[in-house]
């Protein structure tokens, strides 16, 4: 390989050095920078390099962003800036759902041609990987309930999607359909046990690569899910003491980064007191802690909520325009976006994974059908 | 035992010397290990990889940064004229820093290195960092095709 010819005295910046100023670079610029010198390129795709960014990036508040669905427009917003809604490059056309997000990485769920479809997008570097389901039609023997979920296994370096089929009655009582990215295929493990029921089609949260349901176990309470994805199995957590006995209304989400329960009551229709409860997995030993981190009040009710990375929450309170409030300082900021079908945390990463392709342009193409040129 | 003489003095490679306050000194974890460790009659610290021009200005941060009763304002303006250097000067002022493992110091180039690149096109960026494309034509044009997204 040629040596890159020194235009001033400078020595090359040593690697470690240069590493940690680029750890602070948007993906954009890293990209830029990969195309202007060999050594950057290969600095840049290091695995030890772009987990460094991951980390780094990710701990730095002004690059936090939101994921927001509405309808018909999906929408990235920097919170440092949440008046500039971010246009997409979308890998599929808008009616897909999404799932969450995990290291700057966007799960997706899609139909093609009646069939259903995962996609996993990393929109920072415009690259995904789509690929179907494991068994079309689950239900043509047996009736059964569908569940998905996507997380990731830290250990392995491995992202995940697990999808859970409970039959009423037959053998198996449960199939757990889990695919792997790393070894690109799907296997199941079935089982005659009956498992919690999960109240909803797909997983509610997902943090730090966990996967959270809201479920029913087998007498009907209310309990929470969490699968393990290093050992393949459910671990139920049941809810705070508290949160039963004043039946209050709750949502899983990820609050300052951690998985909590906000769970709120609202005495009128302008007041709302919500309670910040965090927990404590000790997962070899089976064994969950509820902690009550922080409660405040506010000034409004509200239908929905969403805890956000750096804790703030987004609060729809229709018919009324979602806006960000600021815990601390009170302060709100109206979204330019109304209903919210889903949000989801997300912050910008170099991450990859095998088999990504790029995502053709929509953007470019959308622009030029609407400035049809006119016919002679 | 280095002698509990209340200045100690630091050598550069090309013969400059420092004298510093031992209470300056000390606040850097190489140098308490050079005191501790090191079997030093003459209070003389070498400092094999720093040249006299660099440990200069290294020396005027520090001083300044012990300077008692000193504002946040003040330290502000000083920074800021602090980094009026090249970018080979900060450069070597980091290898100093990193050398003597300040780590006050380090953060505060790094993030002058990141003020000088914010915002500026590729060639700007790599005149900071003293380099020129190495790749050739046909090179180029294939890596920036798989990021051409990059440059939309």
């Amino acid at each position: 390989m040629k040596k890159a010819r020194r235009i001033t005295d400078i020595p090359c910046l040593h690697e470690e050095i240069l590493g940690v100023i680029f750890s602070r670079l948007p993906v954009k610029t890293l990209l830029r920078l990969k195309c202007s010198y060999k050594g950057y390129c290969d600095l840049i795709s290091s695995p030890w390099f772009m987990t460094l960014h991951r980390k780094r990036f990710s701990s730095d508040p002004d690059n936090h962003c939101i994921f927001v669905q509405t309808g018909k427009i999906n929408r990235l917003i920097r919170l440092q800036n949440p008046g500039n809604l971010i246009k997409l490059n979308e890998p599929c056309r808008t009616d897909y759902t999404v799932i969450g997000s995990i290291n700057g990485l966007i799960w997706l769920v899609t139909n093609i041609a009646s069939r259903q479809w995962i996609c996993l997008w990393n929109p920072s570097i415009n690259q995904y990987k789509m690929f179907p389901v494991h068994n079309d039609n689950p239900e043509k023997t047996r009736k059964c309930d569908v569940s998905m979920g996507f997380g990731y296994e830290k250990g392995s370096d491995d992202y995940k999607v697990i999808r859970v089929l409970s039959y009423k009655t037959g053998w198996p009582l449960t199939i757990l359909e889990i695919y792997s990215t790393n070894s690109d295929s799907w296997k199941e493990v079935k089982s005659h046990s009956r498992l919690i029921k999960l109240n909803t089609c797909f997983c509610n949260v997902i943090v730090e690569g966990l996967t959270y349901w809201v479920a029913k176990d087998l007498d009907g309470s209310t309990v929470l899910a969490s699968f393990v994805w290093s050992i393949e199995k459910f671990f139920i957590i049941p809810l705070p003491e508290e949160v039963i006995t004043k039946s209050q209304t709750f949502v899983a989400t990820n609050y300052h980064g951690s998985f909590a329960l906000l769970a709120y009551s609202s005495p009128s229709k302008f007041k709302a007191c919500v309670d910040v409860w965090e927990i404590e997995l000790d997962i070899s030993a089976e064994e969950c802690d509820w902690k009550k981190k922080d409660t405040f009040h506010t000034d409004f009710g509200f239908s929905m909520h969403w805890g956000l990375t750096g804790g703030d929450i987004v609060v729809e309170n229709a018919p009324n325009m979602p806006f960000l409030f600021n815990v601390t300082t009170k302060q709100r900021w109206e979204m330019g976006i109304n209903p919210i079908l889903s949000l989801s945390n997300y912050t910008e990463s170099l991450v990859s994974i095998k088999g990504f392709r790029r995502v053709r342009n929509q953007l470019k193409r959308k622009r030029k059908a609407s400035n049809p040129v006119r016919a002679r | 035992m280095m002698s509990l003489g209340k200045l100690i003095t630091l050598k550069t490679n090309d013969n400059e010397e420092f004298k510093l306050d031992k209470t300056v000194a000390v606040k850097l974890e190489i140098i308490k290990n050079i005191v501790q460790d090191v079997d030093c009659t003459s209070n003389v610290i070498p400092l094999p990889n720093i040249d006299g021009k660099t440990m200069t200005k290294v020396v005027k941060y520090w001083k300044k940064h012990s300077e008692e009763g000193v504002t946040e304002v003040q330290l502000k303006n000083f920074d800021q004229d602090f980094l009026k250097m090249s970018h080979s000067e900060l450069h070597d002022v980091h290898l100093a820093a990193k050398y003597l493992d300040d780590n006050q110091l380090k953060e505060v180039i790094i993030q002058e290195f990141l003020d000088r690149i914010k915002g500026k096109p590729i060639e700007e960026i790599r005149e900071v960092f003293g380099i020129v494309n190495d790749y050739t034509p046909e090179e180029e044009e294939e890596v920036r095709r798989e990021n051409a997204w990059a440059f939309e």
